[in-house]
């Protein structure tokens, strides 16, 4: 559905260069810390930056041959922009309809009472919320079959979050054709949606990884110097060093669960697998 | 582009404040027999209007998400050369009516000629200024845009002034002489075919512009 290869963007003292897949069916997160280049690898395959060098296939044509009933098939939701906030609800729907002939007037309308977004109500005197539940709304509601979505539930409290995420759900439990590529610096957000992850440093993708696999065999050991010295470190992907000793990530739970009894082996949660990622010493 | 129309007069709506004034004022004028003001006065209006709602896009990022719909840069450039079109056309008319219901109360005969020429004229301007304005804007932002313009009307109105003191004693009437021997056909099509070339520079150098822009 989505290629990317060596997506070369260069600005000064930033150079991104990535390459990813992404299969139907799929949800894809995309994790890094700011400046990683997260924005500007979507705002590449939305063709709203031009890449210096590099390809970007979607649906399987390349994004400079798209014509506008191609990306009528393209959900997006990025940060910091959207509908007019001069705009309604209602002048949403007129427009919405114009722009894409999949568009769902009806699910919009119902899922706007569901979200508590007002119709006739101008969206600049929305409230952060409901200008985060209106972007992803717009995104699901023309059938698109790729939704690109850059921090979505960014400022939302936990129940605007969890709708958003449930309107994710629902979007793909319509179709099992459909994808989504979404970034998030909610890690909780992404693991519960994502079958996939790429994470993102420097401009560069350092690491990628099924949720799955990455819930079930990744793991913190914490340890001192001595159990350190004694611990059999093939499987150690990442040392940082603690207060109390050190932290490591393995992608081997069982492996050490089994031969180190004694030894602190958690569960490594997002945040932690993102810490020892992007601070731990590569051993 | 159909999206990006009714997206404009969605945006428009809110100017209604604005549109009653520009009915008194065409009113007004009528009234006050400045018939020629009246097309004038309401054609800029309709063209500024037009050109105008490339600022609601500008706000917060406003293009970043526009260029996420299934529209290209192309067609954007197309929908505000269109939406000038119509706005100015509307404007004509609003204009027309008022004249011909004040030129039927004072029982006074219509002034077909006057019109037809002011018109011409009228249209003549405003899309001459609709193909300046908007690729500025589009380079250079609705703030800068303003300043640029007025600094591109500024020269062409310095540049003609200059060419009138160069040329030697007499031309003008020369000049004039020449388009009174011209038939109002000719003239009208010389001019067409002059503002239809400066619409198709304005297009390009706008499509050119948009397309290397970031957003």
């Amino acid at each position: 559905m989505l290629k990317l290869e060596h997506l070369k963007k260069s600005y000064p003292g930033f150079l991104l260069d990535c390459s990813l897949s992404i299969e139907p069916g799929q949800i894809t997160g995309i994790i890094g810390p700011n400046g990683a280049g997260k924005s500007t690898m979507f705002k590449s395959i939305l063709g709203l930056v031009h890449p210096d060098s590099g390809s970007i296939r979607l649906f399987g044509k390349d994004l400079r041959e798209l014509q506008d009933v191609d990306r009528a098939k393209l959900g997006a939701a990025l940060a910091e922009t959207g509908l007019s906030g001069e705009l309604t609800v209602e002048d949403a729907v007129r427009i919405l309809r114009a722009f894409y002939p999949a568009f769902d007037e009806a699910f919009f309308r119902r899922k706007c009472d569901e979200l508590g977004l007002p119709r006739d109500k101008q969206i600049k005197n929305f409230s952060t919320g409901m200008k985060a539940k209106l972007k992803v709304l717009v995104a699901v509601s023309h059938k698109a079959q790729l939704l690109i979505l850059d921090e979505p539930t960014a400022g939302l409290d936990v129940l605007a979050r969890d709708q958003t995420l449930s309107l994710l759900r629902e979007y793909m439990e319509q179709d099992d054709q459909r994808a989504i590529l979404i970034s998030s610096h909610i890690s909780n957000d992404l693991e519960s949606i994502c079958d996939d992850f790429y994470m993102l440093n420097d401009g560069r993708i350092v690491f990628h990884e099924d949720t799955d696999k990455l819930m079930s065999d990744y793991a913190i050991i914490k340890l001192d110097e001595e159990q350190l010295s004694a611990l059999d470190q093939r499987y150690i992907l990442r040392r940082l060093k603690e207060n109390y000793g050190y932290r490591l990530l393995t992608d081997q739970r069982r492996y050490y669960r089994e031969n180190y009894p004694n030894l602190v082996v958690e569960r490594a949660s997002m945040d932690e697998f993102i810490m020892l990622m992007l601070k731990g010493e590569a051993l | 582009m159909k999206g990006l129309l009714i997206k404009d007069f969605c945006l428009l709506k809110n100017q209604k404040r604005v549109l009653p004034i520009v009915l008194l004022l065409a009113v007004w004028f009528t009234v006050m027999h400045q018939d020629s003001f009246a097309f004038t006065f309401i054609g800029m209006m309709m063209t500024i209007l037009a050109v105008g709602t490339h600022s609601y896009d500008e706000v917060n990022n406003g293009f970043t998400f526009l260029f996420t719909l299934p529209v290209s840069r192309r067609s954007y450039v197309k929908e505000k050369f269109l939406l000038s079109g119509i706005l100015l056309c509307l404007g004509m008319l609003l204009s027309f009516v008022c004249l011909l219901v004040a030129k039927t109360v004072e029982k006074v005969p219509f002034p077909a000629s006057e019109v037809g020429l002011t018109v011409v004229l009228t249209v003549a301007v405003c899309l001459i200024s609709a193909a300046v304005l908007i690729p500025v804007r589009i380079r250079y932002g609705s703030e800068s845009g303003r300043i640029i313009f007025m600094v591109v009307f500024a020269v062409m109105a310095m540049v003609l002034v200059l060419i009138g003191r160069l040329l030697p004693a007499g031309s003008e009437e020369k000049a004039a002489q020449f388009f009174a021997g011209l038939s109002p056909a000719v003239l009208v099509a010389v001019l067409a075919v002059a503002v239809v070339v400066i619409l198709l520079i304005g297009y390009c150098v706008s499509v050119k512009w948009i397309e290397k822009k970031e957003y």
